[in-house]
Formats: C-alpha cells, sequence, structure tokens
C-alpha cells in the first residue's frame, strides 16, 4: 500500500487532476473546514454547529491519530485550486472497512460553489475521479458508498454520472425547517467482491 | 418517540410470498406467446421438480420443445418485465401493526432495489420500514448489509428475521443481530447461528417484548 506508506512517513503525498490538488489534512485547513461545515449544516449528518475548540479537539482526537494506523478508519484529504492555490473543500474516505475493502466517502467544498452549479459539478466530478483511482489502484477497495439527503438532487445526479446505483433508503435521516426528508445510500462497485 | 429495538426483515419468504412471485409472472408471461398446453403443462412439472429460483426451466423445457430456444430471450425479457399483485405472507400486516408501535422495522434483502422497494410499495407495507437496504454487492451471508444497519440505531436489542438458512444467518450474527429463523419448512439447523425458530410468524410478537 504505497499511498499509507508515505502517508505515515509525513511525505506529503499530492494528487492532481485538471484544475485540483489533493493533499493530506493539515492543521491549517481545519477552521475554514469547520467554517464551511456550520454553514452547510443542512446538508451534513451533523446536527449541531461546532465551534474552534470543538475542532481542533476532533481532529486531535480523532482524525490525527489515523494517519499513523496500519488500517485508519479514515483518511481525509484538503482539497486546493490549482491555480490560485485556495483551499476548496476537503474529503476523502470515512468507516473505511478493511475486511471488506469498502468506505464511504464524503466531500465538502468552499460554500460559495453551492449556488453555482457548473463549478460545484467540476469541483466534485474531478475530486471524485482522484478518490475512485486511489480507492481502486491504491487501496484496492471493492466498493464505494455514499448517503445524500433526498433534497440535493444535483449531488445525485453528478453521483450517478459516476456510476454509482442507489441500493437503500433510510427515512427521516434530516429535519429541515420542520420538515423530515430521507437518505438516499448509493454505491459504485469497483471490483468483484 | 423512543423505540425499543430494531426488528429488520428479509423480504422474500418473510414479508412476501416468493414463489407466487416467481409463477405468477411465468403464468402471465406464457399468456402473451403462442405456447402449447403441453409445452406449458411440462414447464409447471420443471418448475415443482426444480424450485422456483433455478434459473435453467426454460433450457431444460427446450429439450423436448425446441421451438422455445426462439423465444427464449424475449420470453425472459417478459417475464422480468412483467409486474403482478404480490401476495404477502399471512398475517404480516398484523405483526407489523404490532412491531412497528415501539420498535424501528427495517429490510435487508438481495435484490434489486428498485424492484424490491416497488413490490414493498405496491403491497402497502413499505410505510412500515425506516431503513431499506438492497446490495446487490455485498450480498448476504457478507456482513457488511448488517454493518450499514447498525450505524443507524442505538436500540435496546437487534433482531434479524429470516428464511434462508444457509445465507440470512451468518452476517447477522456476526454483528450481534439476534436471529430469528421462520422455519415453515421445518429445516434442521445449528443453534449456533439461530437463537428462535418459529413457525408462526405472529410468534415474534412474544420474543421481541
Amino acid at each position: 500500500m504505497n499511498f499509507f506508506k508515505t502517508f505515515k512517513k509525513e511525505t506529503i503525498q499530492i494528487f492532481e487532476i485538471d484544475n485540483l490538488i489533493l493533499k493530506p489534512i493539515s492543521k491549517n485547513d481545519i477552521e475554514q473546514i469547520r467554517i464551511w461545515r456550520n454553514e452547510q449544516v443542512s446538508f451534513l449528518r451533523q446536527t449541531n454547529l461546532i465551534n474552534s475548540d470543538e475542532q481542533i479537539s476532533y481532529f486531535n482526537d480523532i482524525v490525527y491519530p489515523n494517519f499513523v494506523l496500519e488500517e485508519p478508519k479514515m483518511i481525509l484529504l484538503s482539497i486546493f485550486d490549482k491555480i490560485s492555490t485556495d483551499l476548496i473543500g476537503y474529503g476523502g474516505f470515512v468507516h473505511i472497512d478493511w475486511k471488506n475493502k469498502t468506505s464511504e466517502v464524503s466531500f465538502l467544498c468552499d460554500t460559495s460553489f453551492m449556488n453555482n452549479p457548473k463549478i460545484y459539478k467540476s469541483c466534485f466530478l474531478n475530486f471524485m475521479k482522484i478518490i475512485i483511482e486511489i480507492a481502486r489502484e491504491e487501496l484496492q477497495f471493492k466498493c464505494l458508498y455514499s448517503e445524500t439527503f433526498e433534497f440535493r438532487k444535483n449531488h445525485i445526479k453528478n453521483l450517478e454520472s459516476l456510476g454509482y446505483t442507489q441500493f437503500g433508503i433510510k427515512k427521516n435521516a434530516k429535519l429541515k425547517n420542520g420538515i423530515s426528508y430521507s437518505s438516499m445510500l448509493h454505491q459504485n462497485k469497483l471490483s468483484n467482491v | 418517540m423512543y423505540k425499543r429495538n430494531l426488528i429488520c426483515f428479509d423480504i422474500d419468504g418473510v414479508l412476501l410470498d416468493e414463489e407466487y412471485w416467481f409463477a405468477k409472472r411465468w403464468e402471465n408471461t406464457f399468456k402473451k406467446f403462442d405456447i402449447s398446453e403441453d409445452c406449458i403443462k411440462d414447464f409447471w412439472v420443471i418448475f415443482k421438480k426444480r424450485g422456483f429460483i433455478y434459473k435453467k426451466h426454460l433450457d431444460e423445457l427446450s429439450l423436448n420443445y425446441p421451438l422455445i430456444n426462439k423465444y427464449k430471450k424475449e420470453i425472459i425479457q417478459t417475464f422480468k418485465r412483467t409486474i403482478i399483485k404480490e401476495k404477502k405472507i399471512d398475517n404480516i400486516k398484523e405483526l407489523l401493526d404490532y412491531c412497528s408501535k415501539d420498535n424501528y422495522l427495517s429490510i435487508i434483502s438481495n435484490g434489486n432495489y428498485r424492484i424490491q422497494y416497488d413490490r414493498l410499495k405496491r403491497s402497502k407495507i413499505l410505510e412500515y420500514f425506516d431503513l431499506i437496504i438492497c446490495d446487490e454487492i455485498f450480498k448476504k451471508p457478507s456482513a457488511v448489509p448488517y454493518q450499514m444497519t447498525k450505524f443507524y440505531y442505538n436500540t435496546q436489542e437487534l433482531f434479524y428475521v429470516g428464511n434462508e438458512y444457509t445465507s440470512d444467518f451468518i452476517g447477522a450474527k456476526s454483528e450481534n443481530f439476534k436471529t430469528i429463523f421462520f422455519n415453515n419448512q421445518n429445516v434442521e439447523y445449528s443453534e449456533n447461528l439461530i437463537d428462535y425458530s418459529i413457525k408462526n410468524i405472529l410468534d415474534i410478537k412474544n420474543l421481541i417484548n
């Protein structure tokens, strides 16, 4: 597993595609990520707003200890614009199941992209191309999963354009403006199981 | 509202009658083709002998009726597209009404999600289920669909109700579900895999209390 060997030695492994660069998430990125998460709380499983201290604790206690594990539970990467070098989002593998070689994929981008479907789509699809390649080639994962609230119709279309198919539904997954919404569970087969 | 347990069901053979689903679709399919009565009669002999899940009914039938080969692809496509009025397992509505009062209900099935969702909806039992997982990649007996189910619930107990001894309970047991075997065929089983074996689906009412 080349990815983890370099990851564990703290060699900065960089993945590039078109206009994006992905790097292991660093402490410099986590405050901006916290702000985006709070702004987009209605799209996330997260229910409460998080403050700076909580964010730092979460990364120190939960995220960063994974960096030294042989089989981490999550691998999070920051996403940068190649030209401006600005941080524009983050995402990666969460709830990794090493035994069965599966993982959920998370993705969150700059809140300003949420109002521009073209930019959002480009960022998401390019991110996913790298993620799928890492999952298939570096990690030898067999399948990727995703959970999306039903009101994110464009995001679901984007997922399905990558070959994801719906395999489940969780009702009452999100309460938004007094209305209960379901989440759609999608999966993407990467290799024969 | 507080819910005590999660009760997770298989669909075929537990909620809906799987043999009826296959048989009725074959019956309706044959009506759309010019097939002799003798040929159809022989089909049902093979169906009874080999079982409803056997995928080579038509191949076997074509040994005596070679003309079947000519229309095989079309017949199979028609069969797959055929939608029938589903037959629920006896007393299933009564059970679901009872169980849903203070328990979450969910589904784990190996079938195609769109097809299974549609069948539950047309059977008017879809609304009982809080989570539906039809994993075609990690099929039972894999533990993956059970792990996913567990992720969403923090209940006193997790139950899994299935009727396929060889596929339903290995993953369930490895994820600490209490296993309920709807054993209406009186199959021999190991107590390592099965916590409760029942012949009447309504017996679940007593087990979850």
